[in-house]
């Protein structure tokens, strides 16, 4: 049923609000692009969230997380209850499971969800994140950005957004995860580091994750068949297919085959 | 990845109850209550020995707790493998291609008096 | 409790295709679907399909009173199954019709007996009985250690595009 507030997304399909609505998301880090992600998925009427940030509210965060204001800052809201602020704003029925924690403290709801956004920090949470999904059979979309500076160059800024669906290729598969890259992440003891994080990139990855996921869910535009892995170049102000794709193989992942699904029996 | 049978009879000598897993293109060894050297507390915990590289690490050992030992570690590293979360201090053992039993021994000599 | 199945689309697929062939006097196909428990232990536990094995067309017996039905050799290879492989099983057959699915009175009445050795063989893994429909599916679950099946609260079907089947 299309009320008049979704008549403007009625072109998604006829069954895509109800689809929209049934959906569970789980939303790893409402930060930067967590926060956007969560506004989106507000706006689009998503009404069953799982929502993990261990974090209060920072002045440092307010040049970028959507939602806040200064009285967050002031008082330490947690992340939680501003994603549950902006949430309820728009979908006072929605129901908003929020965990002031790491999601690896209370697993079990993220299980549930149909579909997991990862806004997390670092190639180790990344790994771990992937592992949880492809285990219990849940598309994963995540996003990241990050800015580098070279001696006097200007920096170069860029991010990703990958769709990592079970069955197909993983974040190892696409090149995007590695040792060499876990390795050095290693040697910091696995801190990703206060990173440079500015607003306007983290809106342009959320977008087109929160994009992907309605496509995946509605399927509206009929072409999304294959493993999304886009990259972000903000300095040339492009979002496109990382180059990666092209050298890809059978589409096979032989990192998280399907007879190492369900919970391990480890005891 | 294969090992060969005879590693993991030699790992079954330290811990009867070895089972090995794979989570994310990784081989795994979980001990089930892998008796500790003298002086840790507690004196057995679930470990779980990855025997290849893992973040930077040519071998690493991932322990259910925080563990006591004589002599104190830099626990640095919390890991989430195979739906458990684990800890892990910051030891690098510098030999590779070892086998499994000799790795789980470098391992344990960082928790040895 | 409310328990979901899970299946990957690419196995969804296999499933459909095969269930879709002619057989020489079986109005129906049959076949097992190979499933892994998840979140076993939480009010809200997870069916994980992920293996299929179709039942060979030797495998049926002719009865025209009935859709589709399969010999003892089927059935004792879908218990073997489970105790090799330690997963559970879902038998599973399709309805060609839109819209969501229901079990028939014949289903309902011989399905249940082919998941009680199913049980016998794996107690420890969820079985069940999965119909499709030509764009939905339900299924009955029994959980290890119940009395009786849960209707599955949802079926969903995980690739491009996502299927949420409620």
């Amino acid at each position: 049923m299309t009320d008049g507030r979704f008549s403007r997304q009625s072109f998604l399909g006829e069954n895509a609000q109800g689809v929209i609505e049934r959906a569970v998301v789980g939303l790893t880090g409402l930060g930067g692009g967590g926060s956007h992600v969560v506004q989106q998925l507000a706006h689009l009427g998503f009404l069953n969230y799982r929502i993990y940030d261990p974090d209060a509210v920072e002045d440092s965060n307010l040049n970028r997380l959507v939602g806040a204001d200064n009285d967050d800052a002031a008082e330490g809201t947690l992340k939680i209850e501003v994603a549950r602020r902006v949430i309820k704003g728009l979908r006072p029925r929605a129901v908003v499971d929020g965990y002031a924690q790491r999601w690896q403290d209370t697993p079990e709801p993220l299980r549930d969800c149909d579909l997991i956004f990862g806004c997390v920090d670092g190639f180790g949470e990344r790994r771990e994140l992937e592992a949880c999904a492809r285990r219990y059979l849940i598309p994963l979309i995540d996003i990241g950005m990050d800015v580098h500076v070279v001696g006097d160059e200007p920096p170069r800024m860029g991010g990703q957004v990958i769709l990592s669906m079970p069955g197909g290729p993983c974040m190892f598969c696409i090149g995007f995860l590695n040792e060499i890259t876990l390795a050095r992440e290693g040697e910091r003891y696995g801190d990703a580091g206060a990173r440079p994080q500015v607003i306007w990139p983290n809106g342009v990855l959320a977008s087109t994750a929160v994009g992907l996921a309605v496509d995946l869910l509605t399927d509206w535009s009929r072409s999304l068949r294959r493993v999304v892995y886009m990259e972000y170049d903000s300095n040339a102000g492009t979002v496109k297919p990382h180059m990666r794709l092209q050298y890809l193989g059978d589409e096979k992942c032989s990192h998280y085959p399907l007879d190492q699904v369900g919970d391990p029996r480890l005891n | 990845m294969q090992f060969p049978d005879d590693q993991i009879e030699e790992l079954k000598q330290l811990c009867p109850g070895v089972r090995q897993y794979e989570e994310g293109g990784v081989t795994y060894f979980f001990l089930p209550q892998l008796h500790l050297p003298d002086g840790c507390s507690p004196a057995q915990v679930d470990a779980l020995l990855c025997p290849t590289a893992h973040h930077g690490y040519t071998s690493r050992l991932f322990v259910e707790r925080v563990i006591a030992s004589p002599q104190s570690r830099n626990w640095t590293t919390t890991a989430r493998i195979m739906e458990r979360n684990w800890n892990a201090i910051s030891w690098q053992i510098p030999q590779t291609n070892l086998r499994l039993a000799q790795t789980l021994a470098l391992q344990l000599r960082a928790f040895r008096r | 409790m409310r328990v979901r199945l899970r299946i990957p689309r690419g196995l969804y697929a296999r499933v459909r295709d095969d269930l879709a062939r002619r057989h020489e006097f079986a109005y129906e196909r049959v076949g097992f679907l190979s499933a892994r428990l998840g979140s076993a232990a939480s009010d809200r536990p997870l069916v994980l399909l992920n293996d299929y094995h179709p039942v060979p067309d030797d495998q049926y017996v002719d009865d025209p009173t009935s859709g589709a039905r399969i010999n003892s050799v089927a059935i004792r290879e879908a218990m073997q199954r489970v105790l090799d492989a330690g997963t559970g099983a879902f038998h599973v057959h399709c309805h060609e019709h839109r819209g969501r699915p229901g079990f028939s009175s014949m289903d309902l009445e011989e399905t249940p007996r082919v998941v009680s050795g199913l049980r016998v063989a794996g107690p420890a893994q969820a079985h069940g009985m999965l119909l499709l429909s030509s764009d939905h599916c339900v299924a009955h679950v029994w959980m290890p250690g119940s009395d009786g099946p849960v209707v599955a609260a949802g079926v969903s079907v995980v690739g491009y595009p996502l299927g949420l089947f409620d």
